[in-house]
């Protein structure tokens, strides 16, 4: 060996530029082989904590234009209204070839009607002059309601709207109607009011000077339809039997025994079943609802439910922290809910927000008397959750108080007591797909030939950081690859030199009676120093580097950017994400191991080709040559 | 005189992947130490296949070789090579890269003799062959073909064996150099006691021999004693 080793180094350039040329080899083998390797672990990491998922909206087919009559102007005015041919059923985005790990589903809310708790919303609930209610009234002159008129209130019929008293001095005005009916001071009417919404809600045609203090409303009021809002699963309105269309009536002795009467009763009901209600969503994935998704709504206490339970329609729940802290509740606790209307347009918090419970649809059956629960269960609390008091990615929330339940425990979803039907809309209407497939599902369902439906994905930023990824992975492999490859045609070509143009010296060594085994050590054990020195050094030098690049490169803060609806990102919707690093030793060592083995088994073979020929025959062919 | 190598009946057949050539043809000879041997021919005659199965580098397909009684197959070849024989080549052949003393030192590093002995001996047998100390230091390349030769030679001397196998050594040198090989080559057999065997085609080198061998197509033709 130490002849071996003295002859190398008597060709130092031709060493040295081999130890060099490997160890870069080496370097770019380990550096490639670390890159790729934690490139693979980042993406398996990102494939867990990532979620990709859509909202999907129903363009209006047409907009229709209604007349409306604004009494403030004394003319028309023009209220555009989006129309649809047809609801699109959700069935429809299931084709073939759509790869959904959850959903679609169209989301219904459910009214729950639960008076043995106390609500969040119950005490902002009527108290606040944009309220509605049914009330008994009568003008303080003979007037016709064309323009604001003073009346007073009589009587409030109903419970659950504090605003209202006996008394109270209220503006009034027929404010859509553009001609109204003439109203008698002597007289008493019921009307269900509620703030006129056309202009700026002030009373028109007098100046009048807040005074809430005094309980007088600075809002001109009107009187609100009362027809019913009934629909049938396929969202075909079910046709009232009055033809109301009056917003006023005289109360005659026997007015509550008529059917405008009753209605009149039902409806002023509602203010106070509203009060008592609390919205139940049901769900195929915690996460379809986008105020989960986003992080607006967090579960603080418990768990999320799991995707047994939501597979079995388990009965348990999520609830929100104020109305547990508010009934004294904790989890594990059973609460009742008690369905009793179904909501298929909108979403909890549009109706159950901290103005209180409310919405422009009826709770009356067309029995004229309030709509009776269809399905009560108890329900387990397994998460309590909170909602982060900031704008979710759409501006959607949570209800005030709102359940979410696996969407398989409500055995009469969307078959009873429809009181709101709607087209899919992004506050209800969402799927999860795999991340990265944002492209290949477009293409997909363009193929499908519905150009109605809009999808808004989410994916919390995956497809700018996988696109960043793939690079990195083709960089990482190229890298690798020419490592591999530079590193065997070193080794092909140095071994070339070491060995097979060494032939002679073979031959001499034979000669001097140096066994095949002594002859191979001689000329192996130069080599194999050189890859073994190059190797490890290049290998060790690779690792390092690539752990330091890993480290720079994947710790790093992620948002939604490309699929976000909004475009003023905050920093509460920042997904800031460290992932551990972990390059490990162990590749290098690989790496270097592999060099090494090919080194070896390269030099054994052309080592043993060497070793055929004899010395004397090599010899005299070059004599003779 | 002892026999030193007896070869009785050897025949030899090179096969490739396409044809068989029969190199040697029932060669009975003997070599007895202390003479010098000339092999004579024309290329191809088979000569060089002789001196390498002499040399132990190959065994004969028929007949037997014996070295000093003991049959050539019996024995550990490799052994019998760094011990008992030792080859001289036409090229020299000798470590470009490790210096002319160093190649000296070499057999003996092999037998594992002691590194100042291994020294001492390497200095004596370069002043053999009239070798300095001072070349002693260089490397092969540096020196002439006749210098070279003779580090061969010296090497040969290292090796301890006595019998010299030399496969036209002089085929590279001027006549003067020839003059100093074939002296030093007929110097070994008659006082050091070697058996040199010298296959080659010169005319001066079989002068000078004691026993000259003809061959031809591989069958030893003629033997002349002078």
């Amino acid at each position: 060996m130490k002849n071996s080793l003295k002859q190398m180094l008597r060709t130092p350039v031709r060493t040295i530029l081999f130890l060099i040329l490997l160890v870069l080899a080496a370097f770019l083998t380990a550096f490639g082989a670390n890159l790729w390797l934690v490139n693979k672990k980042s993406m398996a990491s990102y494939e867990n904590k990532f979620m990709t998922i859509a909202t999907v909206k129903q363009k209006a087919s047409s907009i229709s234009r209604n007349l409306v009559w604004d009494a403030e102007r004394k003319e028309y005015v023009i209220w555009n209204r989006s129309e649809y041919d047809r609801y699109i059923p959700v069935s429809e985005l299931l084709f073939e070839g759509a790869d959904y790990l959850s959903g679609p589903e169209k989301r219904s809310y459910y009214g729950s009607y639960t008076p043995e708790y106390v609500h969040p919303s119950e005490s902002a609930a009527g108290t606040n002059p944009g309220s509605t209610g049914v009330i008994e009234f009568s003008p303080l002159e003979d007037c016709v309601p064309e323009e604001a008129v003073q009346i007073e209130v009589r009587k409030v019929l109903g419970e659950g709207v504090s605003f209202f008293h006996e008394g109270q001095k209220l503006w009034f005005c027929d404010h859509e109607n553009p001609d109204p009916e003439k109203m008698y001071k002597d007289k008493t009417y019921v009307a269900y009011i509620g703030p006129a919404g056309m202009s700026t809600a002030r009373p028109h045609g007098a100046v009048v000077e807040s005074k809430s203090d005094t309980g007088e409303s600075p809002y001109e009021y009107s009187g609100n339809d009362i027809s019913l809002t009934l629909y049938q699963q396929d969202g075909t309105a079910v046709p009232d039997p009055l033809q109301v269309e009056k917003t006023y009536f005289e109360v005659s002795e026997d007015f509550y025994e008529t059917e405008i009467g009753k209605r009149m009763l039902s409806v002023a009901d509602k203010p106070g079943y509203m009060r008592n209600s609390q919205p139940v969503t049901g769900t195929k994935k915690t996460k379809l609802i986008l105020p989960f998704y986003d992080g607006t709504a967090r579960i603080c206490q418990g768990r999320d439910i799991s995707e047994e339970e939501y597979q079995a329609g388990e009965k348990v729940c999520l609830a929100p922290l104020d109305f547990m802290q508010d009934n004294q509740l904790g989890l594990g606790d059973a609460i009742t809910v008690r369905l009793y209307y179904t909501n298929a347009d909108r979403a909890g918090y549009v109706n159950f927000n901290r103005y209180g419970g409310g919405g422009n649809f009826s709770l009356t059956g067309t029995d004229n008397r309030t709509l009776e629960p269809f399905e009560a269960s108890e329900y387990t609390v397994v998460g309590i959750y909170d909602v982060v008091d900031t704008p979710s990615l759409a501006n959607q929330t949570m209800g005030q108080g709102e359940l979410v339940v696996p969407v398989n425990s409500i055995e009469h979803r969307d078959e009873c007591n429809i009181v709101a039907f709607g087209a899919m809309r992004d506050m209800n209407t969402s799927f999860e797909i795999p991340n990265g497939t944002i492209d290949t599902f477009l293409t997909r369902w363009n193929q499908q030939g519905i150009s109605e439906l809009e999808f808004t994905f989410y994916d919390m930023g995956y497809t700018e950081l996988q696109a960043g990824l793939r690079n990195m992975r083709n960089l990482s492999l190229m890298v690798l690859s020419v490592g591999v490859i530079v590193t065997a045609i070193l080794i092909l070509f140095f071994t070339n030199l070491f060995i097979t143009k060494q032939k002679e010296r073979t031959a001499i060594e034979r000669s001097l009676g140096m066994t095949k085994k002594q002859c191979r050590r001689s000329l192996l054990s130069g080599l194999m120093i050189l890859i073994i020195l190059g190797s490890i050094a290049g290998s060790i030098s690779g690792s390092f580097l690539s752990r330091n690049i890993s480290a720079k490169s994947l710790d790093r803060n992620y948002y939604d950017r490309s699929y976000s609806v909004m475009q003023d990102v905050t920093l509460e919707n920042e997904v800031t994400e460290s992932y551990p690093v972990s390059v490990s030793v162990l590749t290098g060592v690989c790496c270097a191991a592999l060099a090494i083995l090919f080194g070896y088994w390269i030099s054994s073979r052309k080592m043993n080709r060497s070793l055929q020929y004899e010395p004397m025959k090599l010899f005299s062919e070059r004599k003779e040559g | 005189m002892t026999k030193m190598i007896e070869a009785q009946h050897v025949s030899y057949v090179y096969q490739t992947k396409y044809q068989k050539t029969q190199a040697l043809k029932d060669v009975t000879c003997s070599f007895e130490a202390g003479k010098m041997y000339a092999i004579m021919g024309k290329s191809g005659s088979g000569k060089s296949t002789f001196l390498s199965l002499l040399a132990g580098l190959d065994i004969p397909e028929k007949g037997n070789l014996y070295i000093e009684g003991r049959e050539m197959r019996t024995i550990d070849r490799d052994r019998y090579r760094m011990e008992q024989a030792a080859i001289v080549y036409q090229a020299f052949h000798l470590f470009p890269l490790l210096t002319v003393k160093e190649n000296v030192m070499l057999p003996m590093q092999l037998k594992h003799m002691d590194a100042k002995q291994t020294k001492e001996r390497a200095k004596e047998f370069l002043a053999k062959v009239g070798i300095s100390e001072e070349m002693g230091s260089r490397y092969p390349g540096m020196l002439s073909g006749g210098e070279q030769q003779r580090v061969a030679i010296a090497r040969a001397m290292a090796c301890g064996g006595k019998i010299l196998l030399a496969d036209e050594p002089t085929g590279n040198l001027d006549s003067h150099n020839e003059e100093v090989i074939v002296k030093l080559l007929k110097k070994m057999a008659h006082e050091d006691g070697y058996a040199v065997i010298v296959v080659t085609h010169n005319e001066n080198v079989s002068k000078e021999s004691d026993v000259v061998f003809w061959m031809s197509d591989g069958v030893l033709s003629g033997e002349e004693s002078r």
